[in-house]
């Protein structure tokens, strides 16, 4: 506990009584030994002390120990200002070592799910390629040979993605720390440079955002790239905004095969697909990181419900 | 009359599939197998909806895989064992997962067995070889 506080007057009037039985003692002493039989009175006091230079430099102790006993006072009062501010600080300290050995829990418990599924994903897929080595060494008819080289082949590039999107996946998991202002017009001029056979149609009027630009520019990738991999006709995209109160919306629609209401969260759960991984060769990463960066930076991304019946609407936001 | 009971394969991985077809050959499995690429296509076949003709005669045994798009295996599990006509179905979970909340959840369903995928392809001759002589026990029912 730190002591209470106490005002500069309280040190100045201790300052000023205790200098002042200096030259009460003094004068006293003076008195007694003059050995006079005067009135003493607060005159003859004075005069005496003007005739005496002892007793005058004496009376010194008083404003000497007044100022004395303030300067000391407020250096108490400062320690003990400190004293206050380092038990707020222990105080506080305690809070933000909670929530960060909670942020610790949590990330940790969340590392293991991944490298759980991860593991799960890497020997489901190691089991195929052995499985299909073993069958490859026995196999003599020349078109079943072909057809499992094949699947040897997309299993060995699967294992390739998973390793990719685990380590990105990993990579982008850091609470943002990179964040500047992104002009998202001139963000998508430059992505869309990247996709010349995909159709765009980007409002000229999109928000100035405060995010990570790496983080953003991977998140608008994999939308793009989705809706590529589920494109039914040529692939177009709209991009268009909402500004909120304390927030930006950005909203991707596409023209692709869409995503049933059941299926709109599933599919940001790590290595989920829709379809058979055989036949769209996606090993369901990329939705999953895209809402971990969105989190991650304070945002969200969610799949609405698509009036027209067709494709798929993303939305996502950001915070102002 | 052919007493052989009717086998519903549930697995979505083409690998898994073409090995599951290859144990069966190397063991003689001579029943009828069915196969459906996920749960949601298997729960079709098995009540005929979507525009899926429902199977006839009926699967008396079905092997069945977790981890699957659109319905996953333990899903299927629960739509099964809650509808009066498919309660009383043989069903055998075949998975790569260990994961023992799987299994506790596949045992609360009453499965017949749970079958880990080995990688070693003789091993899985061998597991289902063990199945297949407990299907010929129920083709005597």
């Amino acid at each position: 506990m730190v002591a209470e506080k106490r005002s500069s007057s309280f040190y100045i009037v201790i300052g000023f009584f205790i200098g002042l039985l200096f030259p009460v003692f003094a004068t006293i002493v003076a008195i007694y030994n003059l050995d006079t039989d005067e009135t003493i009175n607060l005159p003859f006091i004075f005069s005496l002390h003007l005739k005496k230079p002892l007793l005058l430099i004496i009376d010194l102790a008083i404003p000497v120990l007044t100022i004395a006993v303030y300067i000391i006072g407020s250096r108490q009062e400062k320690l003990k200002d400190y004293a206050k501010q380092l038990q707020d600080l222990n105080e506080h300290k305690d809070d933000t070592l909670k929530a960060l050995n909670l942020e610790l829990e949590e990330k940790n418990e969340d590392l293991n799910k991944i490298m759980y599924v991860t593991s799960h994903e890497l020997k489901s897929t190691i089991r195929g390629i052995s499985t299909l080595t073993n069958f490859l060494k026995e196999e003599n008819a020349e078109e079943e040979k072909l057809h499992l080289e094949l699947l040897l082949q997309k299993r060995i590039d699967r294992m390739e993605k998973l390793l990719n999107a685990m380590l990105v996946y990993l990579r982008f998991s850091n609470k943002t720390n990179n964040r500047t202002n992104i002009d998202l017009n001139k963000l998508f001029k430059k992505v869309v440079l990247d996709y010349p056979n995909v159709k765009f149609h980007i409002a000229d009027n999109l928000p100035t955002v405060y995010f990570d630009v790496k983080k953003l520019s991977f998140v608008f990738r994999e939308l793009i790239e989705n809706s590529i991999k589920f494109s039914v006709d040529d692939p177009e995209i709209e991009v268009v905004s909402e500004i909120l109160d304390d927030a930006f919306q950005i909203t991707f629609r596409d023209n692709g095969i869409g995503i049933l209401p059941e299926y709109r969260e599933k599919v940001f759960d790590l290595y989920a697909t829709i379809e058979n991984k055989d036949s769209h060769e996606n090993i369901g990463a990329g939705l999953a990181i895209v809402k971990r960066v969105m989190v991650e930076g304070d945002g969200t991304i969610e799949i609405l419900d698509n009036p027209e019946n067709n494709g798929t609407v993303f939305r996502l936001t950001l915070k102002k | 009359m052919n007493k052989l009971v009717r086998i519903l394969v549930v697995e979505d991985d083409e690998v898994d599939v073409i090995n599951i077809k290859r144990a069966f050959k190397k063991n003689n499995v001579k029943n009828e197998v069915v196969y459906a690429n996920n749960g949601l296509h298997a729960w079709n076949l098995l009540k005929g909806e979507e525009g899926e003709s429902q199977l006839d005669p009926m699967p008396k045994v079905i092997l069945l895989d977790v981890n699957m798009p659109k319905m996953n295996g333990l899903e299927l599990l629960e739509k099964i064992r809650e509808d009066e006509e498919l309660k009383s179905l043989s069903v055998f979970m075949l998975t790569t997962s260990d994961d023992d909340t799987d299994k506790l959840r596949a045992h609360n369903l009453n499965v017949a067995g749970y079958i880990i995928k080995p990688v070693d392809f003789q091993k899985f001759v061998e597991a289902m070889a063990t199945l297949n002589s407990y299907w010929s026990l129920m083709e005597f029912d």
